[in-house]
């Protein structure tokens, strides 16, 4: 019985095997943290990525909300400040807050509540790249001003507001009144955060860009 | 003497299984983890964008509502049958039955009251891809007593959209910095209740109301639906022959602006293009027409031509318009014509005008309801349009007349200083035959009158000062004529059809 147990102990791992075991499994452990590590990048990596498309679609619909009802409306500093008239349709006075009653000209100008006094939503990147955030300001006629940030992260976002029948142009226009465009195109891109992709060209891919017709246009 | 007994053996051989299964299981449960993380991330993501898309599409669903509103609107005014299948409220009852006919729709909304809509479920609006297969809408058509302006009715037609979302009754939250209220978040789902009952109510149920729902997103457009008349425009020529319009100025003001206009009175110093005041007349010539020889303080459309931009032309310049040009035709009303017009004749109230049929016309005055300060006259005339035309104040005279028109602008006397206070349509004339609609010279000043007149030959000797809105067939002057578009005018005369004066969503 006592030489047995003996033998047990002989069948164990010599220095050798142990260090050769250890570096072995110490490549498979390095393997599977840097594994695990890049894992978590790549996954941060794509994760930023979405967040930074869904909010490029979540400005683009706020935008999209306002520009269709907006009355008028102006693009300022070199494209990248979009001021929006929006009809005064809610009113807040009431409680709960109800829709307006439109007050008709014969002449066929529609307005709700006071003429000339109408809310404004303004559009525009805060912060310089890549910590940048796109905000709308909204100005009811009576009360404080309400500032909303648009996105849920900082990125290097790029923000524009052109003329479709000249999109090359980055000068300042109007737009609602006669003769002035009927739609404008909105565009919006990031840059993404992955290393290998931080080229400029890489900006490209992120572009999300809508053509929203004025509705409201003269 | 045994070297390793079996219990042994399987000591030894447990400890070792042990530990591999152990590792197993721990990489096992790390990987299930990790697995989870995603799935759960992913799962997420899916759902916010996948019901973004179904949030965009309700948007489509309402306005595809509010189309059909809209063509109700104007198949009401075009003679097709309007209002088929729409509903009434049945206060009797309290409950909500359709409508017998358009006239029965017409009586409720004039009254004050809406009419609704609700898509059949057989009829739904479907849809591939990401977002949504099923949409749908409900639409409400009413018009205020404030909706009815020059005996035209504007509609205003809320159209609510729905889109159907698939999986569950959850969202990822539409507040990055999670510190929005309910109305300043964009997209507002119904994942359990009516957002728009809750807060307004509806036909159905009080502000408050909770009405469970399956996932859907709403959205909510109301668009005023204006009425369009053949006076939208300052001058439509629909047959001119060479440059038309030969005058030193078309321009336009607005009777109902007091504040640029003093008593809704014409003048030419309010006129300022940068405030878009007096400078809205616009021409349609049906024409190829090549150069346009007046000042215009409008826009320009024309049928194939080539007008260039100039100075003359305050507005924008269109060569590829086609419009079409609702003929006249006699009102329904007229009767055999039993002679010539008296020399007076008594107007109707307002509400209730009065209708005369005869043969010519050879100088005619309107004289108001007896007790009224308020009144409208309709005259149908088989013959010629002659000698004068006196108006009173806060009277209206309509003459539709089938002959031609020839008077002197100072004896179109319009006491009320409104052009729709007294509207003159030529009748076409039958195939191959020619009308002329002639103003002779003289001093007049001002002469407020509309002519819709397609098939008449318009001209003008002397120098007045139109002021009012002028369709005609060819048109004609001496190069002194001043034309004057009163804006106001786009809601007066008859309504032909509807076009849409605003738009705006609901961003609760």
């Amino acid at each position: 019985m006592k030489s047995g147990k003996v033998r047990v102990f002989q069948k164990g791992m010599t220095l050798v095997e142990m260090m050769l075991s250890l570096v072995v499994g110490g490549f498979l452990l390095g393997g599977m943290i840097l594994a695990f590590s890049t894992f978590q990048q790549v996954f941060a990596g794509v994760d930023d990525y979405y967040r930074a498309t869904s909010d490029e679609m979540r400005v683009l619909d706020f935008i999209g909300q306002d520009m269709r009802r907006a009355i008028s409306g102006n693009v300022t500093n070199n494209s990248n400040t979009l001021t929006l008239t929006l009809p005064d349709y809610i009113d807040d006075s009431q409680n709960p807050p109800m829709p307006r009653t439109a007050t008709l000209g014969a002449s066929g100008t529609v307005t709700y509540g006071t003429s000339g006094l109408q809310p404004t939503a303004v559009y525009t990147i805060a912060g310089t790249s890549p910590n940048q955030l796109i905000t709308r300001t909204y100005t009811p006629t009576t009360g404080s001003s309400t500032s909303t940030t648009l996105t849920a992260g900082a990125a290097s976002y790029q923000f524009s507001c052109l003329n479709p029948s000249n999109t090359g142009s980055t000068a300042n226009f109007s737009f609602g009144g006669k003769g002035q465009p009927s739609s404008v195109l909105v565009r919006i891109s990031f840059q993404p955060k992955f290393n290998r992709l931080n080229a400029a060209s890489a900006r490209a891919g992120t572009t999300v860009s809508s053509t929203i017709l004025l509705r409201n246009h003269l | 003497m045994k070297v390793t007994s079996p219990q042994q053996k399987g000591a030894l051989g447990n400890n070792c299984s042990g530990n591999t299964l152990l590792v197993a299981v721990l990489l096992l449960a790390v990987l299930s983890f990790i697995g989870a993380t995603v799935l759960q991330t992913v799962s997420s993501r899916y759902d916010y964008s996948q019901k973004a898309i179904g949030w965009a599409e309700a948007l489509n669903a309402a306005e595809a509502g509010v189309d059909f509103g809209f063509a109700h609107c104007g198949w009401n005014v075009s003679g097709q049958p309007a209002w088929t299948g729409w509903k009434k409220y049945d206060s009797a009852t309290s409950n909500w039955i359709t409508v017998t006919d358009a006239t029965d729709a017409n009586s409720e909304i004039a009254a004050g009251r809406r009419v609704i809509y609700d898509l059949p479920a057989g009829s739904h609006l479907l849809s591939g891809g990401e977002g949504t297969t099923n949409l749908w809408y409900h639409v409400e058509v009413d018009s205020p007593a404030s909706y009815l302006i020059s005996g035209n009715r504007w509609y205003r037609i809320r159209a609510t959209g729905y889109a159907g979302l698939t999986g569950m009754a959850r969202s990822n939250n539409d507040s990055p910095d999670g510190a929005r209220t309910h109305n300043e978040m964009l997209r507002k789902y119904d994942l359990r209740l009516d957002h728009f009952i809750k807060r307004y109510g509806d036909y159905a149920h009080a502000a408050g109301a909770s009405v469970t729902v399956s996932p859907q997103a709403t959205r909510r457009v109301e668009v005023t639906a204006q009425p369009q008349t053949p006076f939208s425009r300052a001058i439509v020529a629909s047959a001119p022959s060479g440059n038309p319009v030969s005058v030193p100025i078309v321009d336009s003001y607005d009777s109902t602006d007091t504040i640029h206009y003093a008593g809704g009175l014409y003048n030419s110093s309010s006129r300022n293009a940068n405030t878009q005041v007096g400078v809205n007349a616009s021409v349609y010539i049906n024409a190829p027409i090549s150069s346009f020889n007046a000042t215009l303080y409008g826009s320009l459309e024309t049928n194939g031509g080539s007008v260039a931009g100039g100075n003359n032309i305050s507005g924008t310049i269109d060569n590829n318009v086609t419009l079409t040009i609702p003929p006249v035709t006699a009102p329904t009303w007229a009767v055999t014509a039993s002679g010539p017009a008296p020399a007076t004749i008594t107007a109707g109230t307002t509400a209730s005008p009065s209708h005369g049929s005869y043969s010519s016309v050879n100088g005619i005055t309107v004289a108001l309801p007896s007790g009224q300060t308020t009144g409208e006259a309709n005259i149908y005339v088989t013959g010629d349009v002659t000698g004068g035309i006196t108006v009173p104040a806060g009277a209206t005279l309509k003459i539709w007349f089938e002959g031609n028109f020839s008077m002197k602008a100072r004896d179109i006397d319009n006491h009320n200083n409104n052009a729709a206070n007294l509207q003159l349509y030529g009748i076409d004339p039958p195939a191959g035959q020619t009308r002329s609609f002639s103003i002779g010279s003289g001093n007049p000043g001002y002469t407020y009158f509309t002519l819709d007149a397609p098939g008449y030959d318009f001209s003008v000797n002397g120098n007045p000062d139109f002021v009012g809105a002028y369709i005609v067939k060819t048109l004609s002057g001496n190069g002194n004529t001043s034309w004057h578009y009163d804006e106001a005018l786009a809601s007066a005369g008859m309504a032909t059809g509807y076009k849409r004066a605003m738009w705006v969503e609901d961003p609760r």
